[in-house]
């Protein structure tokens, strides 16, 4: 039985995990993988290294991990299949394993939101594409659908139009399908105007919806924010869960950065340590 | 000797995973060069078109198209083996 179990190996999950072993709590750390799939290629902002890859950073993470020794055990990779809590325990259970803990640390980041419509899977890396910026120059002289509501719509609509022939922007509700064999050829709609189902032809759809929490494995477990983030106390990373807490871009932050996310680990683990004593 | 071209946008990730995966190759085919264009230049741009590529990284070999999108290492061997 551990004292801690911090689920997620990014920043936040790391330093959670780091500092809760410093401050002597038996600690476990269980992930998919170091850092998974957040943020982007290239790293400018990490304190102490002025570019790192993506990928730099997850070996420093790894290493700073294995740095600790036995005192910080941790099952990376590993896919975690229920998150439960029985009577005053959690009980994370992997593919092979179950693990208990007292208090729980939820670091899972956030992944791109996906629009969720049929078609979308098949299609995916078929013309459908989740990064604008990416995409775009390959749509030279295409049509293009560009399907988004965030802030970030003038901007991705300005990048898509120095190539496309026509970029048809389109709201996340009004797609209905995105139509194809191997390849997108068009996308089923309800037209704004007539409010009739109508379908465009297309050669490419780039989704621009961005981050989705993943909160699969909590989310019956801790409020969310009406976008799927999970409510926390911003002085400790508490969620309305006794004894789970969250931190990094899981969490309803305003500020998703690994900067942020490493230190909203810290403030987790002292939290968690000064809920355990307080038990 | 094999003249690869990847032609790629700044900020991808899968790009950086198919540039590694090139880069690790390698080892097992020595005769291979990778360069990179970016694909918002006039350069990147004019073969793109010129090879209908739309999915980023684009990858031509010796100046044919190879393959675009994400990428397998057996997927990439497959492909390498039959240039040999």
């Amino acid at each position: 039985m551990y004292d801690v179990i911090v689920i997620g190996a990014g920043p936040a999950g790391v330093a959670a995990s780091i500092n809760a072993t410093r401050h002597g709590l038996k600690t476990l750390l269980v992930a998919q993988s170091f850092l998974g799939e957040s943020g982007t290629t290239r790293v400018e902002n990490w304190l102490g290294d002025p570019v790192l890859s993506k990928k730099d950073l997850a070996k420093k993470l790894e290493e700073h991990v294995k740095a600790f020794g036995k005192s910080l055990e941790f099952k990376v990779p590993a896919t975690i299949t229920k998150i439960a809590k029985n009577d005053a325990l959690f009980e994370v259970k992997t593919l092979d394993n179950v693990f208990r803990a007292r208090a729980l640390i939820v670091a899972t980041g956030s992944s791109r939101r996906k629009l969720g419509v049929e078609g979308e899977n098949k299609l995916y890396d078929k013309g459908i594409g989740y990064c604008v910026n990416c995409d775009a120059p390959f749509y030279n002289g295409k049509n293009v659908v560009l399907v988004t509501n965030t802030d970030k719509t003038g901007e991705a609509f300005k990048s898509l139009s120095k190539y496309a022939k026509n970029v048809y922007l389109i709201e996340p509700a009004a797609i209905v399908e995105i139509e194809g064999k191997n390849w997108v050829t068009g996308v089923k709609h309800i037209d704004q105007k007539t409010k009739q189902q109508r379908l465009l032809s297309a050669d490419g759809v780039l989704v621009e919806l961005g981050l989705e929490p993943n909160i699969s494995l909590v989310k019956d477990l801790v409020e969310l924010d009406e976008s799927g983030f999970i409510v926390v106390a911003s002085q400790t990373g508490a969620t309305s869960q006794p004894g789970i807490f969250a931190a990094g871009d899981v969490a309803n932050g305003k500020y998703k950065q690994y900067n942020i996310a490493a230190g909203d680990g810290v403030k987790a683990a002292l939290a968690a340590r000064d809920y355990l004593n307080n038990l | 000797m094999i003249q690869l071209t990847l032609i790629r946008p700044d900020d991808c990730d899968t790009c950086v995973d198919v540039k590694e995966l090139l880069e690790g190759l390698k080892k097992d085919y020595p005769d291979i060069q990778v360069e990179e264009i970016d694909a918002a230049s006039e350069k990147g741009q004019q073969l793109i078109i010129e090879h209908g590529i739309m999915q980023s990284p684009g990858i031509l070999a010796n100046g044919k198209f190879l393959t675009m999108g994400k990428v397998t290492e057996k997927e990439l061997r497959k492909k390498l083996n039959k240039l040999k």
